[in-house]
């Protein structure tokens, strides 16, 4: 059974937001309107989050890509209601749109505040009505969502496999952060193969989780800087 | 004539009466039953059942003395009722009609 | 002796003089022009809520102020606040019928109506709250015991219906006191109906005494548990100033704090409206008032030690809740709300001369703004400083928000109003047995507690 972690390497992230982009368009995320973006309400499953400490000229600052930190031990799973947020055996933290009433009970949860709510229907300019995924879910309001690791394309990756006749291997599924990063800063792969990619690199002396003393393990590594 | 009337009266009171309890027990019957799918549905899952069990024995506990309570009061203050009611012909107070 | 003044005389009840007790029966018999009129000025309040709500169903939760990462807000203030009320009825009447104070007889029954009336506005606002209201079942068929939410469907339900029993339970010697007044229509079949046969025999006396006692220990650790479990909602986080072990007993206390508010505003309002002078005394506004004196000493206890121990730690993340709430944009909600919980209540109730019916009124209308503050600024300030370095804003909650506190304010007092037109607001028989039987029992009590 895979374990599905991530490891983003600052030293190569550029803060380009690419990763951005390419989440908003394959998990069809609304774009933001302006006075929605105002009153602090926009959606976007990662984001870049800048931390400046000191006065300018002389600040320490870094910016890091932030999507959902996937956690081992959730709060967001404990608090929930009815279980619309819930662990899938693979470890990613789901999100079951059909079942979740609303409460927000996981957003007040999550140290991380990675999750989001659909304050109004979702909606689209009509030009890009077009261009949104049929793989992903298009939410409707009043209810919560967040990164999921792409999960859909696990499913995609399976079909893909099946057709080739072959097993899926780790290396057929990535979300789209990974697969889009320009600099190629984010890993991604399977935690229980001790051998991968992101496994090596999350043992790495560099490495780093966030809020890692809540004991919240998350399964979203990130490599520290100015190595 | 009256009599026939107020006695009919007097059935359908009494049974609203006891609808209102047996209304009760269904209500607490289905406070029990959500309770124990609840535990039933963690201990498959195994979602932390816990946390059911402990709420579901306690609220059964409770609403098990509500519902003693509510049936010792409403039996007995129907029944009484009752008695009076044949005794004095149709009415719960002496002399009345 | 102290503080009790010499009553200024019964009023009305003077010229009642067939009847004992007859004015408890006016607000059943006859209703006034001014009954209606505020009735519908309430009615009108009521409706522009409930158009507030459709908006909101229409478009979305979008339309209150709530925001990422100020996820939640006035609704669940109001949601803490109602529930907090709600503890009115239990304190006064369980406890007071276990101590068997004697003042209780003729509060009892407004009380406990309270504590019914103001559950279904705790439970209203959190479906108001949710994102998706149609779903509401969802919680009973995949309803996780894990989540402190459902620790709150289930305590709630259980209190709820253990207040409607001890409300109802007393209530039967009464309805059987007005369907022997009232015969025909609809309030003479329900008066019939809801009487079970009441006739007064000793059996039934014994019996349903019984029933009352059983509730009263009941209902006590019932109602514990209820604020308790609200305030396991927060408190179950990691957030910083929400994960606090006191909360549990910060909130019970808080709620019998605001109940006893509650039922002060609501008696002053019954007496003067209906003319209850009689039985709403000096005394017993007096002992609420001193009660009232010895929750805010105990409300202060409780916040000073919350916030001194989050100023001496200086966690940095709590701090920054902290110094939001001291000097940042909710200082002016969290001062105002030191002075509307402690500073006014304490100055009215302590001197026995400030501690009037008046006094007492305006103390409790004080404490209630201040209690709904103060959930307000339990919920807010924490969503605003998230751990990580996110911009956010403040939270400023819209029209739709303010209607719907608004409504439900109008709501409950429109339920009540009605029901005191069903039901004698005052306890008749057990005011009648008080003063049939409770100075004999009184002598009796007092032998056996000296030496003869």
């Amino acid at each position: 059974m895979s374990r599905w972690g991530m490891v983003i390497d600052l030293d190569k992230c550029t803060a380009c937001q690419a990763c951005v982009i390419a989440c908003r368009i394959e998990n069809n995320i609304p774009p933001p309107n302006p006075e929605e973006a105002a009153l602090s309400r926009s959606i976007g499953w990662i984001r870049m989050v800048e931390r400046v400490e000191g006065e300018y000229p002389h600040i320490k600052s870094n910016i890091m890509p932030v999507p959902c930190m996937q956690c081992e031990h959730p709060p967001c799973v404990k608090v929930c209601p009815v279980g619309a947020t819930n662990e899938t055996k693979e470890g990613i933290v789901d999100q079951i749109y059909a079942r979740c009433i609303g409460c927000r009970y996981c957003c007040n949860a999550c140290p991380y505040t990675v999750k989001f709510m659909n304050w109004y229907k979702p909606a689209w300019p009509k030009e890009m009505m077009n261009s949104l995924n049929p793989d992903v879910t298009v939410r409707p309001k009043g209810v919560v969502e967040k990164c999921v690791f792409c999960a859909h394309r696990i499913q995609r990756a399976k079909d893909r496999a099946k057709a080739e006749k072959r097993e899926m291997t780790p290396d057929d599924y990535m979300p789209a952060c990974a697969e889009t990063c320009p600099s190629k800063a984010i890993y991604f792969g399977d935690l229980n193969d001790k051998d991968s990619i992101v496994s090596k690199l999350a043992r790495s002396p560099r490495a780093f989780r966030l809020l890692e003393e809540l004991g919240t393990e998350p399964k979203v590594y990130y490599l520290r800087e100015g190595a | 004539m009256k009599e026939v009337n107020t006695s009919i009266e007097n059935k359908v009171v009494l049974s609203v009466q006891v609808f209102l309890l047996i209304g009760f027990y269904i209500f607490a019957a289905g406070v029990f039953t959500f309770l124990w799918y609840a535990v039933y549905r963690s201990v498959v899952d195994s979602d932390h059942p816990v946390h059911a069990v402990i709420l579901a024995s306690v609220i059964t506990f409770a609403f098990l003395i509500l519902v003693s309570v509510v049936t010792m009061v409403f039996t007995v203050v129907i029944k009484e009722g009752q008695k009076k009611v044949s005794e004095n012909g149709g009415s719960v107070h002496e002399g009345e009609m | 002796m102290e503080a009790v003044k010499p009553d200024r005389g019964l009023g009305k009840e003077e010229k009642m003089t067939e009847v004992k007790d007859e004015i408890l029966y006016q607000p059943i018999l006859k209703t006034s022009r001014g009954f209606y009129i505020v009735f519908a000025l309430l009615l009108f309040v009521v409706l522009f809520a409930a158009y507030a709500y459709f908006i909101q169903i229409r478009d979305g939760l979008g339309v209150s102020g709530l925001n990422s990462p100020i996820f939640w807000g006035v609704y669940i203030t109001n949601f803490v606040f109602f529930i907090g009320v709600s503890h009115a009825g239990t304190l006064i009447s369980a406890i007071l019928r276990i101590s068997k104070a004697e003042w209780r007889r003729s509060i009892t029954r407004s009380a406990e109506v309270i504590t019914v009336l103001v559950l279904f506005f705790g439970l209203g606002n959190i479906l108001i709250d949710l994102g998706r209201i149609d779903r509401m079942m969802m919680v009973i068929r995949h309803g996780r015991f894990q989540s402190p939410l459902l620790w709150d469907v289930v305590s709630i339900t259980t209190y709820l219906t253990a207040s409607a029993i001890y409300l109802y339970l007393p209530l039967i010697p009464d309805i059987a006191l007005l369907r022997d007044r009232i015969k025909g229509g609809f309030r003479g079949r329900l008066y019939q109906v809801l009487a079970l046969g009441w006739a007064g025999t000793e059996r039934q006396i014994h019996y349903l005494e019984k029933g009352i006692a059983i509730m009263a220990v009941t209902v006590l650790p019932i109602a514990v548990s209820v604020h308790t479990v609200v305030s396991y909602v927060f408190s179950m986080t990691i957030q910083p100033m929400w994960h606090s072990a006191i909360f549990g007993p910060y909130f019970v206390a808080g709620a019998i704090f605001s109940g006893i508010a509650a039922i002060i505003v609501a008696m002053a309002v019954l007496r003067r409206v209906y003319h209850l002078e009689g039985y709403f005394r000096e005394v017993h506004f007096n002992n609420l008032g001193i009660l009232l004196l010895v929750m805010t000493c105990l409300w202060l206890y409780f916040t000073f030690s919350e916030y001194l121990t989050v100023f001496y730690g200086a966690e940095p993340d709590e701090i920054k809740v902290f110094m939001e709430k001291f000097t940042g944009k909710y200082a002016p909600h969290f001062w105002f709300m030191v002075m509307t919980c402690f500073i006014i209540p304490f100055t009215i109730l302590a001197n026995s001369k400030t501690r009037t019916i008046k006094g007492t009124v305006i103390a409790s209308i004080s404490v209630n703004i201040g209690m709904w503050l103060e959930r307000y600024t339990i919920v807010v300030p924490t969503l605003m400083h998230p751990r990580l370095p996110y911009e956010t804003g403040m939270y400023s909650p819209t029209w739709v928000e303010w209607s719907i506190l608004a409504g439900c304010f109008a709501l409950f007092a429109m339920i009540y109003m009605v029901f005191t037109k069903l039901f004698p607001i005052v306890s008749i028989w057990e005011v009648q047995e008080g003063r049939e039987k409770a100075h004999d029992e009184v002598a009796e009590r007092l032998r056996t507690y000296l030496p003869l």
